[in-house]
This record gives structure tokens, C-alpha cells and sequence, in this order.
């Protein structure tokens, strides 16, 4: 786990992978709170103390890449960590080009996420 | 008198070569020794005698036989051969061409077969390409999940006790994602399975329409697209290949999508279907909110390699259009108020399929 890292906010519209996700983070110990899309998440974020955000990329609505770049110039310099499950040069490129700390393919291994994690400073 | 020599000989010739001839023609030159060819009567008579006892090969001998001997002196018998020659090589020509003709039509029905074919198979590549990412993102989220849920599972077990109620619940969505994700393969398999010959039918428009947007469902959501359908009230049977509709139909919806990927929102996608009782045909108009097709681009844009998209291959439009076009249908493009609509007609089915 992140020395610094507890509380993780992770956003993905499949409820599948959401509900996969959330387990798995949370069996490695992490305080998981989950959303459903960006908006839900914009809604409430003074209420949200999280130290990490993971999420979708290709979100309906407001997209990841989009979230990302409210966030910065709203003044939240969240870490973030993009999940997407369609890999091409101009989301990665698109996804880099926001900010993020990994940029993963799905499916992956919980250990490139968990590997990830740990690098937030 | 010269004259009905002429056509005696000819008839007779005709009959002694008629080997190559059809049943048909036969009892045509049979018919024609019926009339009154003044001095081979005689001759002619004999021959329909001989036709109905013997087969027609002999009855061809017959005649040779029978007017050798008795041809009057004061025939010009070398009127009568020269002609009887030309006859035959006019005979053999006709053969000759007959011949050269079937077969030319032979090669071209298996060249037009084999177009149809190649046509098929790229709008085959071109469905699947247009549906790239969606089906990528379709198969990729369940197996992400999958792969979540079991390394979770594993994290679980290792717990002192282990939650059993948790492993199991994720077993079961474990069990849940990989049909989800056969599900998805299947309907892959249908719409862009190899098959050699076209399953043609009386297809209902809207059926297929439905079918199409259980298809685009995910990557319309995944867009944030609008996405609307108008369908005719009564059924509108066309026949064709219910897959190649499908494949058409589900270009020309990515390709109002991707019109509108630039575009301000809101972005709407409407499929409207309806009976054109003037030309008693189905129409199906897909149109976007984007931000239309260049006018520049407008009068070609059925033409291969000519594209608005950046990464467009310019082939799905002329190749939707080649597979209406051997089903009797057309399709045409125009600009609206804001975006495009991309329509195309096909001849309702005959009353009996419907």
C-alpha cells in the first residue's frame, strides 16, 4: 500500500468493474467510495476526503479526461490514476496530456493498480 | 423457281446438319416441308412420312437419300450445293457464336458473383472496424471485472476466517460477467461471420432497425448520444439479407456519431423508417446534430476514398450504397438545419412475402 494513500474515490460507470473494483481495493485495505459517473462526483467533492482518484477514462456524460481537467482548474490537485478499455495512441496521449500517475489498460492485474497507488507521493 | 429450290436445299441441309440442332427447330423444318415447294412435294412428303416412325437423326438420312435421285435435271445443282454450303457455315457460325455467347455470359455471372462477394466482405471489414472500439470496450469491461473480482476472491480467501458469503457473491458475478461477455461474442459471430452465400429473405425494416440499436446501445451511451427511433407503424418487409441491412445501418449510425464527436451538443441520433406508398417502397433515414457534410464533399461523397473523417477509410458510404443498389434500392446524403441525414430506399417485397 501508499505510505500516503487510505481513502480512494473511484469512479466507473460499468457496475460490474465498479463493484469488482471496489472489492478488490478494499481487500487491500483501502477506504473505497464509489460513483457511478462524474457528475455524482462533482456534486458533492468538498464533502469527499480522498487521497487518489481512479477512474474511467470513457465515462458517459463527462468523460475522465474531461473530470481531470475541471479538477485542475478548479484548484484540486488530486492525484489521479486512468483506467480505460479502449487503448489507442490519442486517449493515451489525451490521458498523459491531462495528468494522471498510471494510465492502465482494462483488464489489468490488481498489482499494476495496487503499484500504482504507491507511487502517489 | 430458283428461289424454292434455294429454300429447299437449305431446309434440307439444315435437316441433314441437324444433329446440332434443338427438337424445336427440327419440327420447325419438318413444318417447312409442308409447303408447296412444287417438285419436292414428293421429298417432303416422304420426310414427314419417315418423321413419325423414325427418329430424326434418320429422318435427315432419308432425306438425303431419297433427293439425290430424284432431283430434276434442270436444276442448277451448283445454285443449289453453293447454297446448301453457305447454309451449313451460316449454321456453324450461328453455332459458334451461340457457343462464345453462353459462355461469355457464364464468366460474366461468376464475375458478378464474385463483385457481390468482395462487396460483401468489405462491408463485413467495414462494420467491424467502424465497431472497433465499441466491441474492444464491450469485452474488455466484463473481463475487467472478471479479473477484479477473482484476484479479490483470492485476497479474501487468504482472510482467517475467509468470507464466504462475500467469495460467493462474487462467484456468482464472476459466473454473471462471462456470460455477459459470451453474449457479446455471439452476437459478434452473427453480424460478422464469414458466409458464402446471402440468407435472402422478406425482412422487416423496423426489426432490423431494432436489432441495429441493441448493437450501437453501449458506444451510443458511451458517447452521450441521444439516440431516437421512429419506426413505421405497419411492417415494412424488404428482402435482402437481414445482415447486410444490419451492417449497413450500423455504418451509417457511426458515421452520424462520429459527425458529431466535434460538434456542440446536445447530440441527438434519430433512425426513422417509413412506407413510401408513391414508389411502394420502405425508406430508413439516419440523421445526426453534427455539423453536416461539407458541401465540396456532398456530390461525392458515395464515391470511394472521399471522407470527412481524419482517420475515414472513405469505403463504408460507396460500399453501402453497392449493397442497396443489388437489393434495387438507393441512397442519397443531404445537409439540415444542423447536421446530416443519410437516407436510402428499398423496394418493399412482393405482396405474397410480405
Amino acid at each position: 500500500m501508499g505510505n500516503r494513500v487510505r481513502s480512494i474515490a473511484l469512479i466507473e460507470d460499468d457496475p460490474s468493474m465498479l463493484q469488482g473494483l471496489n472489492r478488490l481495493l478494499s481487500a487491500h485495505g483501502f477506504r473505497v467510495q464509489t460513483f457511478a459517473s462524474a457528475e455524482s462526483f462533482l456534486d458533492n467533492i468538498a464533502d469527499h476526503e480522498v487521497d487518489c482518484l481512479v477512474l474511467d477514462i470513457h465515462l458517459g456524460g463527462i468523460s475522465g479526461v474531461e473530470l481531470q481537467r475541471r479538477l485542475t482548474s478548479s484548484g484540486y490537485d488530486l492525484p489521479v490514476i486512468f483506467m480505460t478499455a479502449i487503448d489507442n495512441e490519442a486517449t493515451r496521449q489525451e490521458a498523459f496530456d491531462a495528468g494522471c500517475i498510471a494510465y492502465l489498460r482494462k483488464p489489468f492485474l490488481a498489482k499494476l493498480l495496487i503499484d500504482a497507488i504507491s507511487r502517489v507521493p | 423457281m430458283r428461289f424454292r429450290i434455294l429454300l429447299s436445299a437449305v431446309a434440307l441441309l439444315l435437316a441433314m446438319t441437324g444433329e446440332a440442332l434443338s427438337e424445336s427447330k427440327r419440327v420447325l423444318l419438318l413444318h417447312c416441308f409442308g409447303r408447296d415447294f412444287g417438285p419436292w412435294n414428293e421429298i417432303a412428303r416422304s420426310i414427314r412420312h419417315q418423321s413419325r416412325q423414325q427418329s430424326p437423326v434418320l429422318i435427315d438420312f432419308f432425306a438425303m437419300e431419297n433427293i439425290l435421285p430424284v432431283l430434276p435435271e434442270t436444276t442448277n445443282v451448283v445454285v443449289m450445293l453453293g447454297a446448301g454450303i453457305a447454309a451449313v457455315l451460316l449454321q456453324a457460325a450461328i453455332i459458334c457464336w451461340l457457343l462464345v455467347e453462353r459462355r461469355r455470359r457464364h464468366f460474366a455471372q461468376a464475375e458478378a458473383i464474385s463483385r457481390r462477394r468482395e462487396v460483401v466482405r468489405l462491408n463485413r471489414v467495414t462494420t467491424a472496424n467502424v465497431l472497433s472500439s465499441s466491441i474492444a470496450h464491450e469485452l474488455n469491461q466484463p473481463l475487467g471485472a472478471i479479473l477484479s473480482n477473482t484476484e479479490a476472491a483470492q485476497m479474501l480467501l487468504k482472510a482467517n476466517p475467509p468470507d464466504l458469503v462475500q467469495i460467493s457473491e462474487i462467484l456468482s458475478d464472476i459466473v454473471r460477467d462471462d456470460q455477459r461477455a459470451s453474449e457479446i461474442i455471439l452476437g459478434l459471430r452473427n453480424l460478422l461471420n464469414d458466409r458464402r452465400e446471402a440468407d435472402l429473405r422478406a425482412v422487416d425494416l423496423n426489426d432490423t432497425i431494432r436489432d441495429v440499436v441493441k448493437i450501437v446501445s453501449p458506444e451510443v451511451e458511451r458517447r452521450g448520444v441521444v439516440l431516437r427511433t421512429i419506426l413505421a407503424p405497419e411492417t415494412l418487409r424488404v428482402r435482402s439479407d437481414p445482415i447486410h441491412l444490419q451492417q449497413v445501418i450500423i455504418n451509417l449510425a457511426m458515421n452520424g456519431m462520429d459527425a458529431m464527436d466535434d460538434a456542440p451538443g446536445p447530440h441527438h441520433l434519430t433512425i426513422r423508417t417509413r412506407r413510401d406508398a408513391e414508389s411502394d417502397a420502405a425508406e430508413v433515414r439516419v440523421s445526426d446534430s453534427g455539423k453536416g457534410i461539407p458541401g465540396d464533399s456532398l456530390m461525392r461523397i458515395f464515391e470511394a476514398f472521399v471522407t470527412t473523417k481524419p482517420q475515414g477509410t472513405g469505403l463504408g458510404l460507396p460500399i453501402a450504397r453497392t449493397i442497396l443498389e443489388s437489393y434495387g434500392g438507393d441512397i442519397w446524403a443531404e445537409n439540415r438545419q444542423r447536421g446530416a441525414v443519410f437516407s436510402f430506399r428499398l423496394p418493399l417485397a412482393k405482396t405474397r412475402e410480405r
